[in-house]
């Protein structure tokens, strides 16, 4: 058993308190939704597939034995119902988010300079698998460790750095040689 | 790539997550989620837990002791053991012309005549009068 911050909201769920598990979901939906869209970069695949990931676990609470931390055991379930989703999806269905980079207080050139970065991130994820953007996400964004997306994702350390190493890469690729010319 | 160009990436796709997830379309579909599905306990007489066994025994109690409401049937619907239940007694002070008693009490209680009125809008009220003990009472 680990030391865990939820410990008091999950016993509470886990004997059927709605309330408690809805003070989880506000405190961790941005994390499984930034797994989701970071994976599905669609939106609304992505608030989909989160609320399935809320739904599944609050069904299942009643199997989580507290041998990982509560947050471990969500990132784990976020990125596998992310990339089951990606997989399930049709495959020629494109991506067709438009840009949404906060625009406020910015100058139309800055405006569509930040529309032109977001744009470029969408083309380099969607030509890295699901399991590459996983690894990306929960690196850049959660910042977890190498041994903690190991832990999550149930791999190797090694591939979890040759993951990350091929999505940095491509990333690189197509929007690192633009960056300098792009920025605001 | 260097250390420059790999932080302003990360930046980047920081920024590109970080927008996305307080897009209002976002944020007003994760209010909604937790409100719908996860949202304050109501009240524990809106909850099936409270009021399903309380309608369950207010079903039971109606089915064993079932409220009556008197209704009122047509008159031919009624026999002879219902007219006399519903026997009705009525003081009526009035003097009836040319005959030298006083009627002071009508009665439909059962006797040797029985008076029964089978449609009282159409057909005039036929009492029959039967004094046994002659005109002296």
């Amino acid at each position: 058993m680990v030391n865990d911050p939820d410990q008091e909201l999950v016993t509470l769920a886990k004997r059927g308190d709605k309330a408690a598990f809805g003070k989880l979901v506000a405190q961790y939906h941005d994390l499984v939704y930034a797994v989701a869209f970071g994976v599905l970069g669609e939106r609304e695949e992505a608030l989909d597939a989160t609320q399935d990931v809320f739904i599944k676990i609050f069904q299942e609470l009643e199997h989580f034995q507290g041998q990982s931390k509560f947050k471990t055991w969500l990132y784990r379930i976020s990125v596998n119902a992310a990339i089951d989703a990606a997989r399930k999806r049709r495959p020629t269905e494109p991506i067709e988010e438009e840009a949404n980079f906060e625009a406020k207080n910015l100058s139309p050139r800055a405006e569509a300079s930040q529309r032109e970065i977001r744009e470029l991130i969408e083309k380099a994820l969607s030509s890295l698998n699901p399991e590459h953007r996983a690894v990306l996400v929960l690196r850049e964004w959660h910042e977890l460790s190498y041994e903690e997306i190991a832990e999550t994702l149930q791999i190797e350390m090694g591939t979890v750095m040759s993951r990350l190493f091929y999505a940095r890469k491509k990333l690189a690729e197509i929007i690192g040689v633009k960056f300098g010319e792009l920025k605001p | 790539m260097n250390e420059r160009q790999d932080e302003e990436i990360k930046n980047a796709f920081r920024q590109y997550l970080t927008a996305e997830i307080k897009h209002p379309e976002v944020e007003k579909a994760k209010e909604k989620f937790i409100q719908e599905r996860f949202g304050h306990e109501s009240l524990i007489i809106f909850r099936p837990v409270f009021y399903v066994p309380v309608l369950s025994a207010l079903f039971v109690f109606l089915v064993l002791f079932p409220v009556h409401k008197p209704a009122l049937k047509p008159a031919a619907e009624y026999s002879l053991k219902e007219a006399v239940k519903q026997a009705v007694v009525k003081e009526i002070p009035v003097k009836l012309p040319g005959i030298e008693i006083n009627v002071e009490r009508v009665s439909s209680e059962i006797g040797p005549t029985l008076v029964y009125q089978k449609n009282w809008h159409n057909q005039p009220l036929t009492v029959v009068w039967v004094f046994t003990g002659g005109m002296n009472q």
